[in-house]
């Protein structure tokens, strides 16, 4: 069944076409993958899907429904946004900054009760970060503070989990330790939808990949129907090689520097 | 968990210090009266004369009680939903803004509830200055705010002056002029009755609203894809907020450095987390502030004005607060 799809979506921003004509399908539980370059609009679509932008035109479906017909509370419980690069500023616990996330179930007065708390701890585990619990947020390390990030949205229990660059401000290991993340999500039936600069990446964890070639062009397909030197070539304006790694049971992807 | 037990203690131990200075403060005054008196009120059994002054002092400290929780818990709540450590009442402008109101008010001679809705109208129109000006001034340091707040206090103090200037010397500039320094000697039943229940109405909201708080210290997106507006509740909480202050401004005139102080005091106990810290810091208020007007009404033979007390004790802590630096300022 499909998670989520787009019919011709396209969104202006000051009367300037920044996307346009993107129409992109989701499965449930599969992980698709955006490519692009630098200010093609990656950010942008990613923030239509997840409800930011109402004022888009084309299509959302969401589960069948138009997004621009559920509500914001609604949205909260399936879909959830791990924004990119925020500098995580709050000298909250980890434990009672993920609590945050179970806000989207609460009103106006409440407060976090027990089943907020035991889907808190089940997160922490989930992420990795138990033993950090009590640790201010501010104070962990780069990595941990993206975990953290994708543990809040986590805690609002989506369906389809969207990530702007979840890896890009990372060190190598730190990457990995969120790409291998996303792969257990997807083991859970989270669909996940990410955006990134490294066609590796998208080989690792994507089913689908999808290609934000400029503002009026988006390709999607299956990963090996995608990730192909002529398409990524293309892509980034630079020739692109690819090699099939035995080990790895993959392809890579490189540049010649002569 | 273990954090929750400490803070539960420092809770009750907090409230327990504060009803020791309510009972130590109607017993000291200009006559001072024994323990025996003031049980004795309570039980309504005392005699004429001591129930007429404790009478008056009981009225006077809840006054101070519901102003240093109601001053504090909105200095906490701009420090929160701005991320800023130095927001408060009275660097947003909205303290003078208010006084500003209320001078104008009181300058037509009008009645208290008028004087009360002028102040929180100027309150609200000060905060809603000083934000556009932070949004022209944008950048990504939290000083913006602080400068807009300096820039539109600056405006509303020359407002101020200018009522003075016009003012009649021989009453209403006096009592101008002794409110803005903050003083609750002429807080009596009738005043405490109009705006007190404006102060614990905007007090039980923030308390109730505290988690939403943490929340609302998170960046737009995230405050959206939580499901939750914003804009919408961070209006909300700068309205209760400058609600609490005007009122306070209303029942005794401009009271510094409580709403900047004490929110600091009380994370730098808890720890941040505003469904702990938020309660502590109107408790941690009514302490400081009774402490402060019962040194201002005893220890010399007129009232002192408020400020200058507060002052005094506050800027020492702030500064012992700063140099430790548990808490982020800006």
């Amino acid at each position: 069944m499909s998670e989520i799809y787009t019919e011709k979506l396209s969104f202006a921003y000051d009367s300037q076409e920044i996307i346009g004509n993107v129409d992109l399908s989701l499965d449930d539980g599969q992980v698709l993958v955006i490519l692009g370059p630098n200010g093609i609009g990656k950010s942008t679509l990613l923030s239509c899907l997840s409800g930011l932008h109402k004022t888009y035109r084309g299509a959302i479906k969401l589960e069948d429904r138009e997004l621009k017909n559920i509500s914001s509370r609604e949205l909260s419980h399936r879909l959830a946004l791990v924004s990119q690069g925020v500098n995580i500023k709050s000298s909250l616990s980890l434990y009672d900054y993920l609590l945050l996330g179970r806000s989207a179930f609460h009103g106006l007065f409440a407060q976090p009760d027990a089943s907020d708390q035991q889907k808190v701890v089940e997160v922490l585990d989930l992420i990795g970060l138990k033993d950090f619990a009590e640790a201010s947020v501010q104070d962990l390390s780069g990595g941990q503070k993206q975990l953290a990030q994708i543990g809040r949205a986590l805690v609002q229990e989506p369906h389809l989990l969207i990530m702007d660059e979840p890896t890009s401000a990372l060190d190598y290991k730190n990457q990995i330790l969120v790409l291998k993340l996303i792969k257990a999500l997807s083991d859970k039936n989270i669909s996940i939808i990410i955006s990134t600069h490294d066609p590796n990446q998208a080989m690792m964890v994507g089913d689908m990949v999808g290609l934000l070639i400029d503002n009026q062009t988006y390709i999607q397909g299956q990963t090996e129907e995608i990730l192909t030197e002529d398409y990524l070539s293309d892509l980034y304006k630079t020739p692109i090689v690819s090699t099939f790694n035995t080990e790895l049971q993959r392809n890579i992807f490189g540049t010649r520097m002569d | 968990m273990a954090k929750n037990h400490k803070n539960k203690i420092v809770m009750i131990l907090a409230v327990i210090l504060l009803v020791v200075l309510i009972v130590m403060s109607m017993m000291i005054g200009r006559y001072n009266l024994s323990f025996n008196d003031v049980m004795s009120y309570f039980f309504n059994r005392a005699t004429s004369s001591t129930k007429l002054i404790l009478k008056l002092r009981f009225t006077r400290i809840l006054a101070v009680i519901l102003v240093g929780a109601g001053l504090s818990m909105a200095g906490a709540t701009f420090q929160s939903i701005f991320n800023n450590g130095l927001a408060s009442p009275n660097i947003l402008g909205v303290a003078t803004g208010s006084s500003v109101g209320a001078a104008f008010a009181i300058l037509s001679g009008m009645p208290i509830y008028m004087v009360e809705l002028s102040a929180f109208v100027m309150g609200i129109l000060t905060m809603f200055l000083t934000l556009i000006i932070n949004h022209f001034l944008r950048n990504n340091s939290g000083m913006t705010l602080i400068l807009a707040g300096i820039i539109i206090a600056g405006l509303m103090q020359s407002i101020l002056g200018s009522i003075k200037y016009i003012a009649d010397p021989e009453d209403q500039l006096q009592s101008i002029v002794y409110w803005e320094l903050g003083s609750f000697m002429k807080v009596d039943l009738s005043s405490l009755a109009s705006v007190g229940p404006v102060l614990l109405v905007g007090i039980l909201f923030l308390f109730f609203a505290r988690w939403r708080l943490n929340v609302l210290s998170l960046d737009e997106a995230s405050v959206k894809t939580i499901g939750i507006n914003p804009v919408l509740n961070r209006n909300l909480m700068i309205v209760v907020a400058t609600l609490l202050t005007s009122a306070a401004v209303c029942l005794c005139g401009v009271i510094g450095w409580v709403g900047l102080v004490v929110p600091h005091i009380s994370r730098s106990i808890v720890g941040s987390d505003n469904r702990i810290s938020l309660p502590l810091t109107g408790v941690v208020g009514s302490i400081l502030l009774l402490v402060a007007d019962t040194l201002a009404r005893s220890i010399s033979v007129n009232d002192i004005p408020l400020s200058i007390v507060t002052g005094f004790i506050g800027v020492p802590i702030f500064v012992f607060i700063l140099i430790r630096r548990k808490t982020t300022v800006v």
